[in-house]
């Protein structure tokens, strides 16, 4: 099995049924491995026997070699709010005026400016979905679509000059620390811009540029012009339209031909004050026979009051190349996150999405896949976490285009607390789409009785070389596989926990190591109740 | 049939009563306690140009009964056709649709099924025929154990255009069901299959499955399916699948090798494809030679 394991041992097994055997009950897994091939090692397992075992990475004790980065995160840092008054020089509500303010303090081309404003029209007059959540308490006067804590372009060169308490949000979020120990560059923005931008020196040698999007746009005007909102037009819907009208911040990612890319880069995006709306835009070109992983992180502070996240990610995955976006959502409860990513893959590429939604109240994300060239494949990897309050409509959109072409979608849901998941999936295969191949697999745990879960996939065939396979499964944990932990000695929150870990697992290991960290910290704070 | 009597049901047995209500509603009731042994055909006028017909059908506790009803004709119809069926507590209903409509025929079927306590209705629906057909099929299940299973079988070919509903809702506990719906789209056929199930916050302990399996058998056939589930509590067992392929080229290798003629491969394949749900009627021979013969 690929990617790295963080376990605890549960049992030892005379038993070979259990031992080397891959067994799978009600949709979960129990796994059974050679201790000698786990790394890091924990001495407390014995060595030259084949365990049971369930992947628990809270629970093991960091040896002196490893201290996950991301294993001490609390609600309390998610929460934290600067106070500070950058705010009150910003208004709330959208007007022509604000973006044509917003072009004007970037500085920016007329044909930005004008694509802003046709976004702004678009805004105007598209309606609001007809499906999904219900999105008229969002009232749009009441957002600060811009606001500047720093107002330093292009960000700072070095965490010590950012300002202290900027810094500090970000230190306790891990995120110098990840740049030390594990990741090729590093892009945070707090509110409207970018705050941080590092790439090491040897990838800027090999022509990769990573950098603020707002700084792409002066310093490669020409590339950022071909691809702008080519993939997601403004027209598109009307969170597509307000996001081309008032963007501001994100990435710009460039993998030149042939050059691979192995450790990841990541940007991590906050919002801070009250009432406040992010509208990042990230970029990124993968120019024939690249590849690349990065990671995108979010999170705001919760007041009980509306805030908005309507980012855009457009992917460009040339010829022969490969791809990874990750991403962690946990944007606050009283978060708006009407996000929108998608990806044109060219002929024999592949792009892998991977990605774990726990945050904000009401969420409608659906990353799609265009195989546009022969041989290409997505996969699409993802878990929503639904607690009380939330509504996670997650999902994924697949066009098979292209000859050959194959896709993968795995999503798994929680919902617990009256949370409410939707799986929501769009699978089209054209008339072209010689041989398609597609697999989805959607499955729900609800934790209790007030909770609830939908499966919505839309799957339409235009060609009948096609192979087209679906399932979902909705249920409970098991109530045997409780029995047995709890016999053990093991609390029963810790071990409804240990259960649900093991349930995200095939998403999870797909994560580097101290992400998927992170993403079991996360789940776990869920399941302590630890309402944000 | 007169041109004035809408439909007609071939039975003897005293205690089924067909009633006409109004111009266009009847009501077909069984009295309690009745077990059916016989089929009960119902067929239609097949000679108006325009039908339109509401059937209520009332099922009394502890009836067990199997209604075949018959949509055919020779001339081009359209047809619009509302049934309600009402189970009562303890009873066994199979109900099958056999159509097989020609060329130009239009219809508009919507059946809404109402199930009682420990009651069961296995809806069996053959869609055969016909250029438009719109089939609307609503389950409910109101007390617990309630069983509601549904199989359909269709095919489109030439420029037939079949749209299918399928829905079972579970609003008590202990319910049970199968939605098993398979399709075969061929020439130049549109074929569109939506099933759901919905288990609310009261239906804890149901059991529920649905399936749309579909072969897409020419490159100018279209093929939309979406299989849904809407569930409210925990304590469920629920799940779905859905796929759409061509025949399997391994099989067909294996039996064209055994010096089997191409079209008979395919034919074979295809009568393994759609025998799952015509054992179903295995009790009716006659009924299962001709859609044998029709696919």
């Amino acid at each position: 099995m690929r990617g790295n394991y963080v376990i605890q041992v549960i049992r030892t097994s005379e038993n070979p049924l259990y031992n080397r055997n891959f067994l799978k009950a009600d949709g979960l897994r129990w796994i059974s491995i050679d201790i000698d091939r786990c790394q890091p090692k924990s001495s407390e397992v014995k060595r030259n026997q084949s365990i049971l075992l369930i992947m628990n990475p809270t629970q093991q004790k960091p040896s002196a070699q490893h201290k996950p980065i991301f294993a001490k995160l609390t609600r309390d840092v998610f929460d934290h709010k600067n106070n500070a008054d950058y705010i009150k020089k910003f208004r709330k509500g959208l007007t022509r005026e604000l973006v044509e303010y917003i072009s004007k303090d970037k500085n920016e081309p007329d044909w930005m400016l004008a694509l802003r404003l046709r976004s702004f029209d678009y805004f105007n007059t598209l309606p609001l979905p007809e499906f999904g959540p219900e999105l008229y308490s969002l009232h749009f006067d009441e957002i600060c679509f811009f606001a500047k804590a720093a107002d330093k372009k292009g960000g700072f060169k070095t965490w010590e000059d950012v300002p202290k308490e900027i810094k500090y949000t970000f230190e306790r979020l891990g995120i110098p620390e990840a740049e030390r120990k594990v990741l090729a560059g590093v892009g945070a923005q707090y509110e409207s811009e970018a705050i941080y931008h590092s790439i090491e020196k040897e990838l800027s040698d090999k022509g990769v540029i990573f950098t603020d999007l707002d700084i792409a746009l002066h310093k490669y005007p020409e590339l950022v012009k071909k691809y702008f909102m080519k993939c997601v037009p403004p027209n598109d819907h009307k969170f597509a339209a307000l996001h081309g009208a008032v963007w501001s911040g994100g990435t710009f990612l460039y993998i030149p031909k042939g050059v691979k890319v192995e450790k990841p880069l990541q940007s991590y995006f906050r919002m801070n004050a009250m009432n406040m709306g992010q509208f990042e835009h990230t970029l990124i070109i993968i120019e024939d026979g690249a590849e690349g992983h990065y990671i995108e992180g979010c999170s705001a502070p919760k007041y009980g009051s509306h805030a908005l996240h309507a980012g855009c990610v457009e992917i460009f995955v040339g010829k022969n190349a490969k791809f990874r976006y990750s991403s962690v959502e946990n944007w606050s409860r009283d978060t708006y996150n009407l996000n929108t990513k998608r990806a044109i893959i060219e002929k024999n590429s592949v792009i892998e999405w991977v990605g774990g939604n726990m945050g904000s109240g009401v969420t409608m994300l659906y990353p799609c896949s265009i195989l546009k060239g022969d041989g290409s494949k997505a996969d699409h990897l993802g878990i929503a976490f639904a607690n009380e309050g939330q509504i996670q409509h997650t999902g994924a959109k697949v066009y098979h285009i292209g000859k050959n072409t194959s896709s993968r979608v795995v999503m798994k849901s929680i919902s617990k607390g009256g949370g409410i998941s939707v799986y929501r999936g769009l699978l089209r295969v054209a008339k072209t789409a010689e041989n398609a191949i597609s697999q989805v697999e959607c499955d729900a745990l609800i934790l209790d009785s007030i909770s609830a879960s939908d499966t919505i996939p839309d799957i339409k065939v235009d060609n009948e070389t096609a192979t087209v396979n679906h399932e979902a499964r909705v249920g409970r944990l098991n109530e045997e596989d409780i029995f047995y932990l709890t016999s053990r000695g093991i609390p029963k929150e810790q071990a409804e926990a240990m259960i649900v870990n093991g349930f995200i697992n095939p998403v999870v290991r797909e994560l580097p190591l101290e992400y998927a960290v992170e993403m079991n910290r996360l789940i776990e704070m869920e399941m302590e109740n630890s309402v944000g | 049939m007169a041109d004035s009597q809408l439909i007609k049901l071939d039975s003897a047995n005293p205690s089924v009563l067909l009633k006409r209500d109004s111009e266009n509603e009847y009501i077909l009731s069984i009295k309690d306690n009745v077990i059916v042994r016989e089929p009960l055909n119902i067929t239609f006028n097949n000679t108006l140009k325009d039908l339109n017909i509401n059937l209520i059908i009332k099922i009394g506790k502890n009836v067990k009964a199997t209604i075949i009803e018959r949509f055919e004709n020779k001339k081009d119809q359209t047809i619009m056709f509302h049934s309600r069926i009402f189970a009562d507590k303890d009873s066994d209903l199979r109900f099958i649709i056999f159509q097989n409509l020609s060329n130009g025929s239009k219809l508009t079927d919507i059946c809404e099924i109402e199930v009682k306590k420990s009651a069961k209705v296995h809806f069996i629906n053959f869609q055969l025929g016909g250029k438009d057909i719109r089939s609307t099929l609503q389950q409910v299940s109101l007390n617990e154990y309630g069983s509601l299973n549904t199989d359909l079988l269709c095919r489109t070919h030439n420029n037939q255009n079949h749209h299918f509903d399928i829905s079972n809702t579970y609003k008590s506990m202990n319910g049970y069901g199968r939605i098993i719906a398979k399709g075969i789209a061929l020439d130049k056929g549109q074929l569109m299959i939506n099933g759901a199930i919905t288990i609310t916050n009261k239906g804890g302990g149901t059991d529920a499955h649905l399936r749309q399996d579909s072969l897409l058998l020419s490159k100018n056939a279209s093929l939309r399916t979406t299989p849904k589930l809407n569930i409210a509590t925990n304590d469920v067992k629920a799940g779905h699948g859905a796929s759409v392929t061509n025949l399997n080229d391994e099989s067909l290798f294996y039996l064209a090798t055994r010096g089997i003629s191409e079209k008979d491969v395919k034919k074979m394949l295809i009568n393994g494809f759609v025998a799952e749900q015509l054992d179903k009627i295995s009790d009716l021979p006659e009924l299962r030679n001709e859609i044998y013969q029709i696919i």
